[in-house]
């Protein structure tokens, strides 16, 4: 496999075939007199900016640091469980890292999106 | 029956590269400097758009993904990103002129400013998006898109010299002002061949499901759609060299232009402009909110519908919210919505070439693709039409700076 035509930038969906990330960046396993393998995959729009350019991300990191006091970091996902399902590669994702991918995203929801009006499930025919 | 349903998606599409303001604003100038001079300009770009929709339609009926999807996958994040920076402010541009222009149609219908309706027309589109599903949304706004026709009603009425038309189909070189000739041309294909159009597409195909035995459908839906809004466009372009140009009418105000249904309709063409500008710059402004939403959630393999309510997919409901409340500013700072049209429409041309290009190499990937990948004339296609994005952008500054 050539990582990064092969496993860089894949689509990532979840066991219910949802789609849940991108591989934004693998990290490898380098150990003297072994070949390199993947220790992870890397997803965050922190790990996309570092690949575009690594002195903007820094900056970036600092100032929501700064201003929001947290860490962004990306979320590492350890390659156990994945297949095949079309062009995209279906990872069995952890609940833990499941929920560290979608925090945002339940962030947004629960806190702003649910409590206005039309926001809730069901609400679209 | 259930392939008819499908049109809806051709025509929604169409109204965003044809019937938005833009797209009508340099029709009508057109046609009232040049009369039927610049049909061969929305012909061409009808045949450009036309393929790059089918093209991009396949991707999405074989493989059920999106063209972003597919350029990220197969370019890398750090390609993408400028393709992605570069739609995202075109659609914003384009989205402020969409506003811009809805609030003049209902400028035009009451005699008020546009300026008080900016506000009402942005929180509409954005309960559009927000309440309804995007089969709702898709179908309602074909329906009404129709209203448009009646340029071609008009168009037909007025009688026009069909001979005069059918030399206006085939490029040639003015009689007169060559640089004004070939502004109008460049802004006639920068308008229709527009980068939202086909990403839109692609993302709607996935949307609505499309599946392999949908390869036939979409190339109609292709051909059906484009070609409704070709027709309109050229009717728009028809009536304008009938009604303004002997008028001496340069059509750059639409208070002027918006008469030019009178003479054809009577007192119900005043309101036939008005509600056709309106509908196309709403349907437009939809098309377009949604596609940032789209381009955004596929670049970082978010889950994306419209058909999911906003709770289920939030950071799909940001988008569109944030794309629209940044378009409402220029407008409500009081900036000239057709200044910004033609703004808008100058910098999409210059990003042409970025946004087309990649499809050359994703529509060859058969990976995404199997065996529906492009064959020798689509790829011809593609490259000429990569070709004359280069032209375009390469003209479009200088042409911009010698009109003024």
């Amino acid at each position: 496999m050539d990582l990064a035509r092969d496993l860089l930038d894949v689509q990532l969906i979840d066991p219910r075939q949802r789609p849940i990330g991108r591989v934004d960046g693998i990290l490898l396993d380098v150990r003297p007199g072994q070949p390199p393998s993947i220790a992870a995959l890397e997803v965050g729009a922190i790990t996309v900016l570092r690949r575009v350019h690594r002195p903007l991300a820094r900056w970036v990191h600092g100032i929501v640091l700064r201003w929001l006091g947290v860490s962004w970091r990306p979320t590492r996902i350890r390659l156990e469980h994945w297949g095949r399902v079309g062009v995209d590669i279906e990872i069995k994702v952890g609940e833990r890292a499941e929920q560290r991918l979608l925090r945002f995203e339940r962030w947004l929801s629960t806190r702003i999106v649910r409590r206005l009006p039309g926001g809730t499930k069901g609400t679209k025919p | 029956m259930k392939n008819l349903t499908k049109i809806g998606l051709g025509i929604l599409t169409s109204i965003g590269g044809y019937l938005e303001v833009g797209s009508m604003g340099t029709a009508i100038q057109a046609g009232a400097a040049f009369r039927y001079e610049l049909l061969w300009a929305i012909a061409l770009g009808t045949i450009c758009i036309a393929f790059l929709v089918e093209m991009t339609g396949r991707l999405a009926a074989v493989s059920r993904h999106s063209v972003v999807a597919a350029v990220r996958k197969r370019f890398g994040f750090r390609f993408q990103v400028w393709p992605l920076l570069s739609q995202v402010l075109v659609d914003l541009l384009v989205l402020a002129s969409e506003i811009g222009g809805a609030s003049l149609a209902l400028e035009l219908a009451t005699g008020y400013s546009f300026r008080i309706f900016v506000l009402p027309v942005a929180v509409l589109i954005w309960a559009l998006l927000w309440f309804a599903t995007f089969g709702a949304i898709e179908h309602s706004v074909a329906v009404l898109g129709l209203v448009t026709l009646s340029f071609s009603v008009a168009a037909w009425w007025l009688r026009p010299d069909w001979t005069a038309v059918r030399h206006g189909l085939v490029p040639h070189r003015p009689a007169t002002d060559a640089a004004q000739y070939a502004y109008f041309a460049v802004g006639i294909l920068g308008a229709t061949i527009s980068p939202y159009l086909f990403s839109f597409y692609s993302s709607g195909a996935v949307e609505e499901e499309w599946r392999k035995e949908d390869l036939m459908p979409n190339r109609i839906v292709a051909a059906l759609g484009m070609g409704f809004g070709s027709l309109v466009a050229m009717s728009v372009m028809v009536v304008a060299a009938i009604v303004l140009a002997p008028r001496g009418i340069e059509g750059e105000m639409y208070q002027q232009a918006a008469t030019m249904l009178s003479l054809p309709l009577g007192h119900w063409g005043f309101r036939l402009f008005w509600l056709s500008l309106f509908i196309g710059c709403v349907g437009a402004a939809l098309e377009i909110a949604l596609d940032v939403s789209y381009i955004v959630g596929q670049t970082f393999g978010w889950a994306w519908s419209e058909n999911q309510p906003p709770g289920e997919e939030a950071r799909f409901a940001l988008g569109y919210t944030l794309a629209i409340v940044a378009a409402t500013a220029p407008s409500l700072l009081g900036i000239d919505p057709l200044k910004l049209t033609m703004f808008s429409m100058a910098v999409t041309v210059v990003f042409l070439p970025i946004l087309i290009g990649p499809l050359l190499v994703v529509m060859n990937d058969g990976e995404y693709l199997e065996e529906y990948t492009n064959g020798w004339i689509t790829n011809i296609a593609v490259a000429a039409i990569v070709g004359l994005a280069f032209a375009l952008a390469a003209l479009a500054i200088p042409l911009q700076l010698m009109a003024q």
